[in-house]
């Protein structure tokens, strides 16, 4: 063989590798399907039963029929969400809630012929309701629109105030998490709490379970979005047991929007959707959550988004859309800072491997709100 | 930041302290600036100025085969690949050369440690705020200098040295460059872009202006870089005779991007320190390829439409490894495949499969071939948050 030839095929091979390696990894919608599969979370057909959570809020977790009676069990994503029910009349179905507002009341809307027994909630923890449900129609089957919610999840009077916590980044110190759940506990005052993700170290269906046993110890539900954590395995050991990764909710007049950075970076359909959040919170109090800090602020880390260029696109859109305060882990730390105008804040004290030197440790922080916006942010220390 | 670059040449070196030095420098400059060989370089990297693309290495051993201990083959290279990428010279061991074959390891060694000294105690500390500025350069380095070691074993491997050429050692006073660039990014609407660029030398000195303007959405960024080199090619007729390409130089550069559909504009402050080592100068195997590295920091304000500006800095940083094609008095050129950490360009960072993201920059291809004194091509493709590529003509004069 021709030594030129041999040469230039070699390194033409080398080069060929490099170029579908570098443009393999670089995939560019890494978050594509994770946002393709929200549209499908909340949404179970089955022969006997139809259930329909408006906008992926509550993420059916079991459909089971039989002789030991009809039940549905839920994961909520938000405080209040709304589902369509559709089954045959006069037939009892039970429906549990878990990860729900503990004082959250089931209701039928829209003059619904629904028959709702509260289930004896002994036993059951704080974050699980339970209900009897009967639709009732003059045959066949029946549908009825019904709503978790709590009584005063709409409104907020004025000069009343209300709290929720914010924390992120538990990974390796899942095992521990519970102390930091029991003191959350120790304010009554506490809704729920928002997360910004990293709630397992790499994803193993072991971790997940020991998660849940941990959440068990909580008083109150815990919302959230993922991390990069949870990408070290397949996404739909999430999926499968909490539902969306991108999740707005509204409780009390402020709108939510939790927003999956996985992967360092929004997928196009989900600014789509961001886009519409913002148009609908114009005029109220608005909190944004992800898990990657759009700009990190000890820049030279770079602890933040893969292009920086997207980031200034998405605070530009925030910030035009009056996001009131944005909320970021990744960093095992806690920041207190302004990006495009906006408050921001990095709580990553959920126990993963701490900065060190910053006098900080575990911690999550407390939001409270009134009417008239955001009141205060404050960092509560665990350990 | 430019300490980091000579640390690279260095170890380089010292892991090589018995090797014969490449012995043309005289007179390939020679060859250079009395012949046709007085094209200069250009920023090979789309005006963002991140490439050290002029200069060379070369000599008269660059082009040649003799002394080359490695037999190339596929063996070689397929070594070089696996088990290559974890012992480094596997390539060089299996084809022969057990003398560059300890080199590579022995860097490797050094890569690694370097790369530790960064890594670990970053990692430990929970990626620090206070151990942040000193250890991300030396990660950069240290990782690069790994793959810069790796590609050395494939290229002297895969018989890079009977395809390389010789660098050019005298460069122009003037080179205008004009391209068209591709770029696919899901977040943003524009995708062509026109990139006209200009470098001026005088002596050691250069100052470069680029410019890269949406032909089909608002967006504008411009770029003013002035520099001196220290060490290597410089201006034709100036009276410096380098030993090859190897170079060193400092630069400092103002970019102004204006996203006018995206509503923010970014302007970076930047100061980087470049080095380009011929790596003739370890072994005959390596001749005609050459390894690059720069280091340096930044500082970038945005200003968004609602009067706000965030200041933010930057670790700024990347490698490269290149070979020279053809003859500086005829058809000639380089290519080069390189690592850019900065994510806050057209190009972005990597994704990487599973949850490793927000730590990468964008990997790349440049390049130009030359047919004349004047007249050439560049190309350029990369892959970050976004794919680009261009291409374009080249024009240089004395």
């Amino acid at each position: 063989m021709d030594m030129r030839a041999h040469g230039m095929g070699s390194i033409a091979l080398g080069a060929g590798l490099g170029l579908a390696l570098a443009l393999a990894a670089g995939c560019l919608r890494k978050g594509e399907e994770r946002a393709l599969s929200d549209l499908e979370v909340g949404v179970v057909a089955e022969d006997a039963v139809t259930v329909a959570v408006d906008d992926g809020l509550a993420h059916v977790r079991a459909v089971e029929t039989g002789a030991a009676g009809n039940r549905i069990t839920l994961w909520g994503s938000a405080p209040a969400f709304t589902m369509t029910l559709a089954a045959a009349a006069d037939e009892a179905w039970e429906i549990t809630v878990q990860n729900c507002m503990p004082d959250a009341a089931l209701v039928a809307l829209d003059g619904a012929a629904v028959d709702i027994a509260a289930v004896d909630q002994g036993g059951l923890r704080p974050t699980v309701r339970r209900w009897q449900v009967t639709l009732r129609g003059p045959s066949g089957s029946s549908e009825a629109r019904l709503r978790v919610a709590p009584p005063d999840a709409a409104g907020l009077a004025p000069g009343e105030s209300w709290r929720f916590a914010v924390m992120g980044d538990i990974q390796r110190a899942l095992y521990r998490v519970d102390d930091v759940f029991e003191r959350i506990n120790r304010d009554p005052g506490i809704r729920f709490v928002a997360s910004t993700g990293d709630l397992v170290q790499s994803g193993g269906n072991d971790e997940y379970a020991l998660l849940e046993r941990q959440l068990e110890v909580l008083d109150v539900p815990y919302f959230s979005t993922i991390g990069n954590h949870e990408l070290f395995a397949s996404f739909e050991r999430w999926r499968a047991r909490f539902g969306r990764f991108n999740v707005h909710f509204r409780f009390k007049g402020a709108a939510f929007s939790l927003v999956d950075s996985g992967n360092a970076s929004v997928d196009p359909l989900v600014y789509d959707w961001l886009d519409e959040w913002l148009e609908a919170a114009d005029d109220d109090v608005h909190f944004f959550f992800t898990h990657y800090p759009l700009i990190d602020p000890i820049g030279v880390r770079a602890g933040s988004f893969r292009s920086s260029q997207e980031a200034h696109k998405l605070l530009d859109r925030l910030a035009e859309g009056r996001v009131d305060v944005t909320f970021y882990g990744h960093v095992h730390s806690y920041y207190a800072f302004a990006n495009a105008g906006i408050p921001a804040y990095i709580s990553g004290g959920g126990g993963a491997i701490p900065e060190r030197w910053d006098g900080v440790g575990r911690h999550f922080l407390t939001v409270d709100v009134t009417a008239d916006g955001v009141q205060s942010v404050g960092l509560v220390r665990v350990d | 930041m430019g300490r980091c670059a000579l640390l690279v040449a260095a170890c380089i070196a010292l892991a090589a302290p018995a090797q014969a030095q490449p012995a043309t420098g005289g007179e390939a400059a020679e060859r250079a600036e009395g012949g046709a060989g007085a094209e200069g370089g250009e920023a090979a990297k789309g005006g963002a100025g991140t490439a050290g693309g002029e200069g060379g290495a070369g000599t008269e051993g660059a082009a040649g085969t003799e002394g080359a201990g490695v037999e190339p083959g596929v063996l070689p290279v397929l070594g070089a690949l696996v088990p290559g990428v974890l012992v480094h010279g596997t390539g060089h061991r299996i084809g022969g050369d057990r003398r560059t074959a300890n080199r590579l390891l022995r860097v490797e060694a050094l890569a690694l440690g370097i790369a530790a000294a960064g890594g670990l105690p970053l990692g430990l500390t929970g990626a620090s705020r206070r151990l942040a500025l000193p250890t991300i350069p030396l990660i950069v380095g240290g990782g690069g200098m790994l793959f810069l070691n790796w590609f050395s074993d494939i290229y002297g491997a895969a018989g890079g040295p009977r395809l390389a050429g010789a660098p050019r050692l005298a460069l122009p006073a003037l080179e205008g460059r004009l391209r068209y660039v591709h770029v696919y990014d899901p977040q943003f609407a524009y995708r062509s872009f026109v990139n006209p660029g200009a470098r001026l030398r005088w002596g050691a000195w250069h100052a470069d202006i680029d410019a890269a303007l949406a032909l089909d959405a608002d967006n504008q960024r411009v770029r003013v870089e002035g520099g001196r080199r220290f060490h290597g090619p410089r201006l034709a007729g100036d009276g410096v005779r380098p030993q090859d390409g190897s170079s060193l130089g400092l630069d400092t550069a103002l970019t102004m991007h204006r996203y006018g559909d995206d509503g923010f504009v970014s302007l970076l402050g930047e100061v980087v320190g470049r080095g380009r080592y011929d790596l003739a100068r370890v072994a005959p195997s390596l001749s005609g390829a050459f390894a690059e590295m720069w280091l340096g920091l930044g500082l970038e304000l945005v200003f968004y439409e609602g009067d706000t500006v965030d200041p933010t800095d930057w670790a700024l940083g990347g490698f490269g490894f290149g070979m020279y094609l053809g003859e500086p008095a005829g058809t000639h050129g380089e290519v080069r495949v390189f690592y850019d950490h900065f994510r806050g360009d057209l190009s972005g960072g990597l994704a990487v499969p599973g949850g490793g993201n927000g730590y990468l920059g964008s990997l790349g291809v440049d390049g130009f071939v030359a047919w004349g004194p004047r007249w050439g091509v560049s190309f350029w493709a990369e892959a970050g948050s976004a794919y680009l590529a261009g291409a374009g003509l080249l024009y240089r004069r004395r």
